[in-house]
């Protein structure tokens, strides 16, 4: 959680992203942010986000990236 | 039957009438009938036909897929499946709903293409002596049909979502019909989701007297905008630019009416038809967000035509962000800011490109498409390095100042990209830069010159105090919702106000001579 944390934060400055919800549906994050998270993500955790996980209730806040980037390795 | 019609007010007032006659449970029956007659009168009987075997097309197909995925979720759930077997399980099925989509897809953006592109193909073919009958009586046939990149976008948009897991396949056709040929929807969309519009066309739809007003106030808001100002603007831009040529303060006077010009027509269209559908308790998408206030170009793309540009993002930047061939890109670029960048731009351009083709298929839409494919990229690209300016020259991004510069700014970049497709060819383009420079005659703007292209004095000073109206109304909307500000409003207020907007469209409404209320900009797409 603190490494997803840690990327959030190097994407955009100035925001709380442990406390922030909805930061895709209200645009704190634009797709062009979202293609660099999905890099991030996919070197730091060792995973690969397909198509089906496009989804901005994916992507919402840091707890739902946390939960997908764990439903990904398990699956 | 234009939307900014006489007729069309009819045909919607009949309909309304007969909607809310009916019973609650057949009232997208009235919905259904009403669209499909919509589409016999507008685009003509011979294009029903295309959107039929599209939207069917992709309905069965999208059908065979949401069983395939059910049937996955079903095997799933049993117990006792390894890591390996539920692998090879999710293999079996996507590969066959693999198969289904791009059959499915192959029908639906093939008749796209077809229509779109195959008079290319007949402009030659009438030239050869041997090929020339056939190929004329085949171009009749090959006309676009009203609204095709419209519910092309929508239906494909579906199929994908079914596809991707993201929503259920619909399993009433005629359902899934009135998705795609709803009326306020079909001639230039929004291009809307079926997660969202098939949902609101499944709601029990009641009469609210107060959802009804609104509806009719956003209409209003609309026709003001199209009939008031973007009317009478066509009138003086295509008078420039079909005419012989001009000096450059005429050229540039007509770049800022040609942007306000295709503002006020297409958003204005938007307002009219989200307008009716809210008479019918249907909500359609916004596509506009008062895109002259954004502070950068991927803002403003957020807030203009936003229903082509989320569909643009979901369907074509993040299938190709997370595809194969991408990773391999990301992987051989590494992780340096030149490998990023390139990561970042291949699939903005990409994606500009296309939004380019489906603008138009000509040289001006390509160079369109990759003059915002750049301007994006660079904005995003370079956004940090912009902010340790802004820093080191002490600029305050916040105050009013840096955000009308900002603003400004926005209005050049959309004049630029209208200036390559408006003047009708990359030839007059350049010819009306190189005027602007070269030939100014600045005086031509204040000694009366300006009258000469078909508009009054009178018009003129009208043009720009509704230009005022609309900045206003906008810093408003920017703040409030003034509907809602109005509703709580007595109600001799409230119709006071209705009658002045009533009475401002029709007596300042322009209707003359060259008034064709079928030309509304983005039907041709």
């Amino acid at each position: 959680m603190d490494k997803i944390i840690e990327i959030l934060s190097s994407l955009k400055t100035g925001v709380d992203f442990e406390t922030a919800e909805n930061i895709v549906t209200n645009k704190i994050l634009d797709s062009i942010d979202i293609a660099s998270l999905i890099t991030a993500l996919e070197d730091e955790f060792d995973i690969e986000i397909s198509m089906e996980y496009m989804d901005n209730k994916n992507f919402d806040s840091a707890q739902a990236i946390w939960e997908m980037v764990q439903e990904l390795q398990e699956a | 039957m234009s939307v900014a019609s006489l007729n069309f007010l009819l045909y919607l007032l009949v309909t309304v009438v007969v909607f809310y006659i009916c019973p609650v449970r057949f009232r997208w029956v009235i919905l259904l009938i009403s669209s499909v007659a919509f589409y016999v009168i507008a685009g003509g009987a011979q294009f029903l036909p295309y959107i039929i075997l599209t939207s069917f097309a992709i309905w069965i197909f999208a059908y065979f897929i949401g069983r395939q995925n059910e049937a996955l979720a079903k095997e799933l759930s049993a117990e006792g499946l390894t890591k390996e077997d539920k692998k090879a399980l999710k293999a079996k099925y996507k590969s066959r709903s693999r198969i289904l989509l791009i059959l499915a897809l192959v029908i639906g953006i093939g008749i796209l293409c077809v229509t779109k592109f195959s008079h290319y193909l007949m402009d030659y073919l009438v030239t050869l002596p041997e090929c020339a009958d056939g190929a004329a009586s085949a171009a009749m046939w090959l006309i676009m049909p009203l609204g095709i990149s419209y519910y092309t976008f929508s239906t494909v948009g579906y199929i994908l979502d079914v596809y991707w897991k993201r929503c259920e396949h619909e399993r009433n056709f005629l359902r899934f019909f009135l998705y795609a040929i709803y009326f306020p929807h079909i001639v230039q969309g929004p291009i809307s989701r079926y997660r969202l519009l098939g949902q609101e066309l499944k709601k029990e739809l009641r009469f609210d007297y107060a959802r009804v007003v609104s509806g009719v106030q956003l209409m209003i808001w609309g026709f003001f905008k199209k009939l008031v100002i973007a009317d009478r603007l066509h009138i003086f831009v295509s008078n420039v630019y079909d005419g012989a040529p001009h000096p450059g303060s005429i050229f540039l006077i007509t770049i800022l009416f040609d942007a306000m010009m295709i503002y006020t027509d297409f958003s204005g269209y938007m307002d009219i038809v989200r307008g009716a559908s809210q008479i019918f308790g249907v909500e359609l998408e916004p596509n506009f967000n008062h895109p002259f206030f954004s502070k950068s170009v991927p803002e403003f793309w957020r807030r203009w035509h936003m229903s082509l540009g989320s569909w643009f993002k979901d369907y074509v930047y993040y299938p190709l962000t997370v595809s194969r061939w991408m990773k391999a890109v990301n992987k051989k670029t590494g992780k340096k800011p030149f490998g990023r960048f390139v990561t970042l731009a291949i699939p903005v351009l990409i994606t500009w490109f296309l939004t380019g083709l489906w603008h138009g298929t000509g040289l001006p839409y390509i160079c369109w498409g990759i003059y915002y494919g750049v301007l994006i990229t660079l904005s995003v690209g370079f956004a940090r390095g912009y902010e340790a300016m802004n820093r080191a020259l002490h600029i305050n991004a916040e105050s009013f100042s840096f955000k009308l510069f900002r603003m400004i700014r926005i209005f050049f970049v959309f004049m630029g990209g209208r200036l390559l497709t408006s003047p009708g060819g990359l030839e007059n383009t350049w010819l009306v830069i190189k005027t602007v420079f070269t030939d100014f005659q600045g005086w031509q703007l204040f000694d009366g010159s300006l009258t000469y292209y078909g508009l009054a004095a009178y018009d003129l000073v009208l043009l720009f105090i509704c230009f005022f109206v609309v900045w206003a109304v906008s810093m408003m909307q920017e703040r409030f919702s003034i509907r809602e500000r109005l509703a709580n409003q007595n109600i001799i207020f409230r119709w006071v106000v209705m009658y002045l907007a009533i009475f401002a469209v029709i007596i300042f409404g322009e209707y003359g001579v060259g008034y064709d209320p079928a030309a509304f900009i983005y039907m041709q797409y």
